[in-house]
């Protein structure tokens, strides 16, 4: 067991470092686009240059300023080229220089950036959506919007959805079975924004019972609950339908085995047999799919969160995502976020097999 | 038969006693009752026996078959602008009849116009024409008024005018204050002596304004005199002064206290400033009792000195000053005067001043010297040097008393204050009697609320005051002597002791005897436009408890489209040639015998009636030119030959939304099944290698599909979109990217579960190739379960393409592309009309349903169809998912 945790550990390591790396690289050969107000480009080359990924220098060697100036010398993608006058303190004579930025190569960029986020924390700062803020400060103001809007549709959809597979699998063929079932054919076929653009027009603007759109962090009282109604159901709406869908398999499945009427021969009533035996086997599968449930929620809630104007992680990605602006080091930050939770997931869906079911043995050889 | 055996012959029975029951037929001829169903039969057979999925397949391919249908045949545009047909709602043919979906919709919340509201219903309609264009206006020909309703909600809306009604509340801010200064003593002014004051403002004063005020009368009532101001800002340090009798209106000598009102910022309640009151009262004393002649030499060094002969009196409050004039200072080398008075009787003098130059100096006595005493008598002592024994001083001095200088004044109030008015000139003639009536509802803090008019042209003069809430009517000429006629603004002054201090109007209106309703009504909006017109802003105002109604009603869209519109001047030309056009139609005009300026043509004539022809303009031919006024049918004229019917309604920019909704699946469809087949494509070969080679090469191939398989979605969205940017590649591209290993999966297990199998075994002992093994042996064994566990891979695929598309990152308008220089795609898509209907929720609904609709059945039918497909060529996995 130790041993299988520890290999399925590195292994996810192993997985998040290559989607990281594969994503810092791609992204860093393509162009950026730094602040525009001189201000605050001035500051981001600064600031580019003391993390490291950028080299700077002064060009004065007239040959190269005249290549610089007739357009023959070979430019970088993301340098910055400054052409200025300047004096000489020695003769005195005015003539013309380059303050250059460039981009150190990218192989050094990889390893600076490997090191400023293992050493310091510092996962660069933003472009675009909020100019030089350190990244990383912005994902802490966003994430937790973001997580409890995930935790409340998580602790709703669970007993609805556990609710409902239970029912129908204890009323197979009945009628409340079959409505369950095609109403979650219904709700697992049609995509999540749809329901959620549905669910905003229905309720925000034809009844007007709900807020049409998230309310601004500080506002007080019962909009702040009232507020998370829409955006909880059209997340859940889709899990909960393929909860009840796989609850009701497995537990349909287990309520038709042997063992189950060996219970009931033995004297045990249907309650009994049904809760101690039917329910923990089912169980087996339902667990990890609940957790790996979750990864889906969160970047299903990206779509919602651009729907109904939540200030969470979802938002701004789409926000950094922005054709010929693109945010990149906050792209990196929000992909590294969603990738990690991911795949710590996954690791806990590996994991919790074991520990819902004493039989299955991690890393049994076979 | 049977009895006849007996068991000896039953003991010994012979071969030949054996006869093979109808020997002369082969078995292997004989049909078989039940046919032999084929693989693919057999699964049709099962997927026909479930009616769901059977209504569901059905549903699916009619929509199919719109998709590709519609986009073709319908008429109706689906791109560029089109100006007449722009956000109309759903009309469909039959349902129309049954009022629903009949092209019209129930619009809410719309301002009403207040110009329209019935009295007696009191009911409203929206605005018909307004300039500011972000209102919208409903032609109310098309309001279906059975719906028409009004909701009222409060509002407090100063400077909107549809907001009706409510009080204004103006307040004070207690950033300017008026202080009122009161002098303890009584004054004498007599026009004989031209008394005069100063007002000296100190440097760096906080004072705004200035107001004397003096009671001429004699009668307790204070009159404002003189005001010093400069603009807005703070008063420059000054001394100002000015002529009593040119101020007042009083001829004869009076007594007054002196009242002085001070505007000063709120801070300072004790403002710096200096007055005084002089007059020519007390005339300055000549002291020439110097004896020039007599100068007495006191010592060797030509110390001239002497002193006056009379005694001289100085009081302190009369503020003595002495008046030094020299002349020729130089003549007898005389360096330096000093100018002595003795405090002690005359024995011991101490110097007033010196004096090295010619000129006239003033000495403040009391200034000069450090004293004591408010009263002393002295003689005045003159000392000079000079070595001319006939040295004289040349030195004339006037003693003269400042009468009153006015250093005691009481604070008699420091108030806030605020006037507000009207900004508008009303005229008052005392023909009319006119009066101003109003209603204070509050008075806020401890406040005075004062009505002043502009009675004489250049001051307001406070015709009423109140300090209590309740209705008044003021008759404006009881208090004003004038019998001429005046104009001026209505001016609200308040004088509050509290910062906060204000007053509450309900309205205020201004009649007179020339008619019952007012001429100037205040009320709700016009009130809340009254201004604020203390020097500075120095109050606020507020509205509350205003009403707004908005008004609901049904709206016939298509009506206001293509329905009957007037036109006040419609060009002869035209008229005549759509007469002429359609002469069959329109026929003869039918004039009307009440009135045979107009006349009408029949039914169906583009034009119907004509209410009158302007009159001509004379053209450069000298024909002339006339207009009609007559009433129109828009719709044909825009091109239309009758109503049209858009089953969906059209967008914003009048293109047809059915149309759009097809075209768009179409694109979605093309997308899903192209990005489908790539990925089976590519899942297959994938899946073969790493399922047929298995070993170490499906250990690495697993381990990699698995990375790929781990890449969150967003991670390829961005990695996509800043590489290629959002298009219809970066969206097949990302279609891919992970699609693959689904398929890649099953086809491994079907190689594993047919690479043992002897058939395998066979041909490759025969020495076949690898290639051919796949291709021709598992794989066609393995296709038909591949196949249809990735038919559920194509509405998976559609499902990310609106969500992509809805968020801006896959195709957009205005795109068009083409896959594989074959099929031409628009760049709409279900997840760009549903990014277009966003917009629009509250009024437009139909813009998101329909597209929603559509794409949800879409997928619930898909999902069945392929869940009933798999069932059906796999019973093994039914019901499992």
């Amino acid at each position: 067991m130790l041993r299988y945790t520890l290999i399925r550990i590195i292994w996810i390591f192993v997985i998040l470092v290559t989607i990281l790396s594969v994503n810092f690289v791609i992204l860093q050969s393509a162009p950026k686009y730094p602040p525009t107000e001189v201000d605050e480009r001035d500051m981001w080359y600064a600031r580019q240059v003391s993390d490291g990924y950028f080299s700077t220098r002064v060009e004065r060697d007239p040959e190269v300023v005249r290549q610089l100036d007739e357009g023959e010398y070979e430019r970088r993608t993301n340098g910055l080229y400054l052409r200025e006058e300047f004096t000489d303190s020695e003769t005195g004579e005015t003539a013309i220089q380059y303050r250059i930025w460039e981009p150190v190569p990218i192989p050094t960029q990889y390893f600076r950036w490997v090191r400023n986020i293992v050493t310091e924390w510092n996962w660069g700062v933003s472009t675009t959506v909020s100019a030089n803020r350190p990244v990383f400060d912005i994902l802490a103001e966003r994430i937790p919007v973001t997580v409890r809007l995930n935790i409340v549709a998580l602790i709703f959809y669970i007993p609805v959805g556990f609710g409902l597979g239970i029912w129908a699998a204890l009323k197979k063929n009945s009628l409340a079975d079959n409505i369950i079932s095609v109403t979650v054919m219904v709700f697992i076929s049609i995509p999540s924004f749809v329901i959620m653009l549905l669910l905003v027009l229905t309720f925000g603007y034809q009844l007007d019972w709900l807020p049409r759109r998230f309310p601004p962090a500080n506002a007080t009282g019962a909009i702040r609950y009232t507020s998370m109604v829409l955006p909880v159901l059209g997340l859940s709406f889709g899990s909960i339908a393929g909860l009840t869908r796989l609850t009701r398999a497995e537990l349909t499945e287990v309520l038709t085995s042997e063992f189950l009427l060996l219970a009931r021969t033995k004297g045990l009533t249907r309650p009994q047999s049904v809760v101690r035996h039917a329910m923990r086997n089912s169980m087996v599968p339902l667990v990890p799919s609940v957790i790996a449930s979750f990864v889906g929620l969160l970047s299903g809630s990206v779509i919602i969160e651009q729907i109904y104007s939540i200030p969470g992680t979802g938002r701004i990605f789409i926000q950094a995502l922005e054709h010929n602006n693109y945010d990149f080091n906050l792209i990196l930050g929000i992909t590294a976020f969603y990738t990690i939770i991911g795949l710590f997931a996954v690791l806990l869906v590996d994991l919790s097999y074991g520990i819902v079911d004493p039989r299955i043995r991690m890393g049994a050889r076979k | 038969m049977a009895a006849e055996y007996n068991k000896e012959e039953l003991a010994n029975l012979k071969k030949s006693d054996f006869q093979p029951v109808e020997k002369d037929k082969k078995i292997y001829d004989k049909k078989f009752e039940t046919k032999p169903v084929g693989y693919f039969r057999d699964a049709m057979t099962r997927f026909a026996k479930n009616r769901t999925n059977l209504i569901a397949t059905i549903i699916l391919f009619t929509f199919i078959s719109l998709a590709i249908l519609v986009p073709i045949i319908s008429p109706k545009p689906t791109t560029g602008f089109h100006t007449n047909v722009t956000n109309l709602p759903p009309r469909v043919p039959i349902l129309e009849n049954w009022g629903f979906m009949d092209g019209t919709r129930f619009i809410r919340h719309q301002p009403v116009d207040r110009s329209t509201i019935d009295p007696e219903t009191g009911i409203g309609l929206p605005y018909a024409e307004h300039e500011n264009p972000a209102i919208r206006t409903y032609n109310h020909d098309f309001i279906d008024m059975d719906t028409l309703y009004n909701v009222t909600e409060t509002c407090d809306f100063r400077t909107d005018e549809r907001c009706y009604g409510g009080e204004v509340t103006m307040r004070v801010t207690g950033e300017v204050s008026l202080i009122t200064l009161l002098s303890q003593n009584i004054y004498d002014f007599d026009p004989t002596l031209n008394p005069y004051i100063t007002l000296g403002v100190p440097s760096e004063s906080d004072i705004r304004s200035l107001s004397v005020l003096i009671d001429s009368n004699e009668d307790g009532n204070f009159e404002k005199v003189l005001t010093v101001t400069d603009g807005s800002g703070r008063l420059p340090e000054a001394i100002h002064d000015f002529d009593i009798f040119d101020l007042v209106d009083e001829d004869d000598a009076f007594s007054s206290r002196i009242k002085v009102e001070v505007t000063n910022v709120a801070e300072n309640l004790n403002p710096s400033l200096s007055l005084e009151v002089f007059d020519d009262n007390t005339p300055p004393t000549m002291i020439d009792d110097f004896v020039s002649a007599g100068m007495q030499i006191v010592d060797d060094a030509f110390l001239f000195r002497r002193n006056t002969t009379s005694q001289y009196s100085f009081n302190e409050s009369a503020r003595p000053t002495l008046e030094v004039t020299i002349e020729n200072i130089q003549q007898y080398n005389i360096e330096e005067y000093a100018l002595m008075v003795s405090l002690d009787g005359g024995n011991s003098f101490d110097i007033l001043d010196t004096f090295t130059s010619n000129g006239t100096y003033y000495i403040d006595v009391f200034d000069a010297i450090e004293i004591d005493a408010n009263i002393f008598s002295s003689a005045l002592r003159l000392e000079f040097l000079s070595e001319n024994l006939d040295a004289k001083p040349d030195i004339s001095i006037q003693k003269f008393n400042t009468p009153s200088i006015l250093t005691n004044y009481n604070i008699e109030s420091s108030n806030y204050t605020m006037t507000v008015s009207n900004s508008q000139s009303v005229s008052f003639n005392p023909n009319f009697e006119p009066h101003i009536d109003f209603e204070i509802l509050d008075i806020i803090g401890d406040s005075k609320v004062n009505l002043q008019l502009l009675t004489n042209g250049s001051n307001y003069q406070t015709i009423a005051t109140f300090t209590e809430a309740g209705p008044q009517s003021i008759p404006v000429f009881d208090n004003i002597n004038r019998t001429t006629t005046f104009s001026s603004e209505i001016r609200f002054q308040v004088i509050s002791e509290d910062s906060n201090g204000g007053i509450m109007f309900d309205y205020i209106s201004v009649f007179d005897n020339r008619e019952d309703e007012p001429r100037y009504h205040y009320y709700g909006y016009t009130l809340g436009q009254w201004g604020i017109t203390s020097g500075r802003v120095s109050g606020t105002r507020q509205r509350s408890n205003g009403v707004f109604a908005y008004a609901y009603f049904r709206y016939d869209d298509y009506g206001a489209a293509f329905g009957e519109r007037y036109s006040r001047a419609f060009s002869a030309n035209t008229y005549y040639r759509i007469i002429e056009e359609n002469a069959d139609i329109c026929g003869e005009p039918q004039v009307n015998p009440d009135n045979p300026a107009e006349w009408s043509f029949n039914e169906g004539c583009p034009i119907t009636r004509v209410v009158g022809r302007n009159s001509g303009v004379p053209g450069p031919d000298g024909t002339e030119f006339y207009t009609y006024r007559l009433f129109y049918n828009h719709g044909f004229m825009e091109g239309f030959e009758e109503t049209p019917y858009f089953f969906f309604g059209t967008t914003s920019q009048g293109q047809d939304l059915f149309a759009l909704t097809w075209l768009g699946l179409r694109t979605s469809l093309t997308l899903g099944l192209v990005a489908s087949a790539i990925n089976i494509t590519i899942g297959i070969i994938y899946g073969s290698i790493s399922g047929y080679y298995g070993g170490k090469v499906d250990l690495i191939m697993e381990r990699f599909s698995e990375v790929v398989g781990r890449i969150p979605w967003l991670v390829t969205l961005s990695i996509f979109m800043a590489i290629f940017g959002p298009g219809a590649l970066s969206l097949i591209l990302i279609l891919i990217v992970s699609g693959w290993i689904s398929v890649a999966g099953v086809t491994r297990t079907q190689f594993y579960r047919y690479k043992g199998r002897e058939y395998v075994l066979a041909s490759r002992t025969l020495g076949a190739k690898d290639s051919r093994l796949i291709f021709r042996h598992i794989l066609p064994n393995g296709i038909g379960t591949i196949i249809t566990a990735s038919i559920l891979m194509i509405p998976a695929v559609i499902f990310t393409e609106a969500s992509l598309s809805y968020l801006g990152f896959g195709i957009g308008h205005g795109q068009s592309f083409r896959l594989f220089g074959l099929i031409e795609l628009s760049g709409v898509s279900i997840g760009v009309l549903l990014s277009d209907g966003q917009s629009a929720m509250l009024n437009r609904p139909y813009l998101t349903i329909f597209p929603a609709i559509v794409i949800s059945i879409l997928m619930i039918t898909f999902n069945m169809f392929g869940n009933a497909l798999r069932d059906a060529f796999n019973p093994s996995l039914r019901g499992s998912e």
